[in-house]
């Protein structure tokens, strides 16, 4: 290479960078966690300020926006009940359930398309079909088939949910180093080595993605099979709430289902560090971890 | 126990025969090895040094059994390469490591792939991994490592089989000058205490001088063998070796050979 050329830069970015680079670390890690914390309580302070501006000044029906203190005042109320939790292990057995199983479907095809032609022409037109439809519109169908009861929204929730661990399997597999299986070629290992030792460990991460969707869409589709016909469980709570015009109570289902979930989704980020350890995260830490 | 060259004694290891190599590239064809003749002497250490695109990992993926040839035979040990052997081991030019083993657990994993390591498997694995200067790292990740520690595990995993000829494709290519000048003369001990066969691919002339008793050059379009050199100098090599005179005579020949000079 002869010539130099300056590498283009968006603009801002590298001025931002060269900023930071003149501040010592230590100021830096707690301009970082200024920077990383103060944004989204601002945002947080805004948005209920905004709710309360909104309900006080009633330029929305009273009935719809309650003021956020209201709810707040709700949700300690229905916090207190074994009612709100009753229903809450309902809807999380439904979700549970159906990812276990949703996962336990998608895994398994993903393998099967993964590592056989012939299973991959089999399903890839299916996949592809149930890709593109609408899943959810599948809950009234599951009522009507298997009636009120809890297996309804257990297959809601399987329907909805085995999608991302089949493509991410799928794409997984597929995703690994020519050279390593040459190596593993010319260690003469067996199709089934191959799949075990370099296969299935480097699908990993992007199996474990695909199972944290999966578990966000499998208490989505439980939740969505309730609110289609149910007598208990989360949704049904929300329905019947919705349909007495209690929106505090509404918003705070949602609300307490919402950090529950998070709660569950922590979980399993927290394992997903643990066994994929592995994962490329180079360039979320670059900045705390530097030297 | 230091291998003496006890040449003409023992019979080829390695004989590749009029070999040709062509690629389909779309609807087009491409040769990329033609007429290639090369026979490698038990305990002989070859390198093979050419311009990229010459087809040099091609040929070593052919005589390790990993590519089949066009035309021509490779024969490894007096049989013809139809599949990989268990005699032979690769190394690229990438460490190829599995990042979610252990130091130690990659280097086990030819043994494993053969059957369920032993003790002494363990044992041996682990002597490798001193052997290459990474006792330290035993346990650790691959991300905790330089690219030149990555490379010394993985010509630990080479050595761990006992591999009776070693095909090493650019092992250090990717390398800063002061690790691969190190790495090499670290190569070129552990490989000179075994009886092994050697062939090293490398862009580097002096490099393929330093490590070889023959230095075989080739050239592209198609790719071919232009000729070879033998590299006269006894082992143990010192690292000082690269300045002597006769060293850079050698080094002059090859080039010639290429075209360089
Ligand atoms: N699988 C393949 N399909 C098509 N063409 C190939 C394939 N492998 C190699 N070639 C072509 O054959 C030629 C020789 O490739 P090869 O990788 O053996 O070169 P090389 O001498 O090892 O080069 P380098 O020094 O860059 O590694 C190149 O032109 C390459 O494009
Ligand atoms: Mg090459």
């Amino acid at each position: 290479m002869s010539t130099q050329t300056e590498p283009i830069q968006p603009t801002g970015v590298g001025d931002d960078l060269m900023v930071v680079a003149r501040i010592p670390f230590r100021t830096r890690a707690r301009i970082w966690v200024l920077t990383r914390f103060i944004p989204p309580i601002f945002m947080f302070i805004f948005a209920i300020g905004l709710l309360e501006l909104i309900s006080v000044t009633e330029v929305l029906p009273a009935i719809v926006t309650p003021s956020p203190l209201t709810v707040l005042e709700t949700m300690g109320r229905q916090a207190t009940t074994s009612f709100l939790w009753e229903n809450m292990w309902v809807t999380l057995q439904e979700g549970l359930l159906g990812f276990l199983i949703g996962s336990a479907i998608g895994i398994s095809l993903g393998v099967g398309v993964g590592v056989s032609t012939f299973i991959a022409r089999a399903v890839y037109p299916f996949v592809v079909l149930i890709q593109s439809m609408p899943r959810v519109a599948l809950a009234p169908v599951f009522v009507a088939l298997l009636g009120f009861g809890q297996s309804a929204k257990v297959l809601t929730a399987v329907a909805i949910c085995f999608f991302p661990p089949l493509i991410n399997t799928i794409v997984g597999l597929r995703n690994f180093d020519s050279d390593a299986l040459l190596l593993m070629r010319s260690l003469r290992a067996s199709r089934w080595q191959v799949f075990r030792k370099l296969l299935l460990p480097g699908a990993l991460p992007m199996i474990f993605g695909g199972l944290k969707t999966a578990m966000t869409f499998a208490i989505l589709g439980a939740i969505v099979g309730e609110l289609t016909a149910a007598t208990e469980g989360i949704g049904s709570l929300i329905d019947i709430a919705a349909f007495q015009l209690r929106m505090d109570a509404v918003y705070g289902y949602i609300l307490w289902m919402s950090i529950v979930s998070l709660g569950i989704f922590g979980f399993m980020d927290w394992v997903d560090k643990r066994v994929v350890f592995w994962r490329d995260d180079a360039r979320k830490t670059r900045l705390t971890d530097q030297e | 126990m230091r291998r003496e060259p006890e040449r003409g004694v023992a019979g080829d290891v390695v004989e590749v025969r009029n070999v040709s190599k062509r690629f389909r590239k779309g609807d087009r064809e491409f040769l990329a090895l033609e007429g290639v003749d090369l026979r490698i002497r038990e305990g002989e250490f070859v390198s093979l040094v050419g311009p990229s695109g010459c087809g040099k990992s091609t040929l070593l993926r052919m005589i390790g059994g990993l590519t089949p040839t066009t035309t021509g035979q490779v024969s490894v040990e007096g049989h013809v390469v139809d599949e990989t052997h268990r005699d032979v081991a690769l190394m690229f030019q990438a460490p190829t490591l599995f990042p979610w083993r252990t130091v130690l657990d990659n280097v086990l994993l030819p043994l494993e792939i053969d059957h369920r390591p032993t003790k002494d498997d363990v044992a041996k694995a682990r002597a490798l991994v001193s052997l290459v200067g990474l006792d330290e790292f035993v346990e650790h990740h691959p991300r905790e490592l330089s690219g030149g520690m990555q490379q010394r595990v993985a010509l630990s995993r080479v050595l761990v089989n006992d591999p009776r000829i070693m095909l090493l494709d650019e092992p250090f290519g990717a390398l800063d000058e002061f690790t691969r000048e190190a790495l090499n003369v670290e190569l070129a001990d552990i490989v000179g205490r075994g009886k092994r066969t050697v062939v090293l691919v490398t862009h580097s002339v002096p490099e393929a001088v330093f490590l070889a008793d023959r230095v075989v050059a080739m050239g592209t379009n198609p790719g071919r063998i232009l000729g070879e050199i033998q590299v006269p100098f006894h082992r143990p090599r010192e690292a000082s070796l690269v300045r002597s005179s006769e060293f850079q005579d050698l080094t002059l020949e090859v080039r010639k050979l290429l075209g360089l000079e």
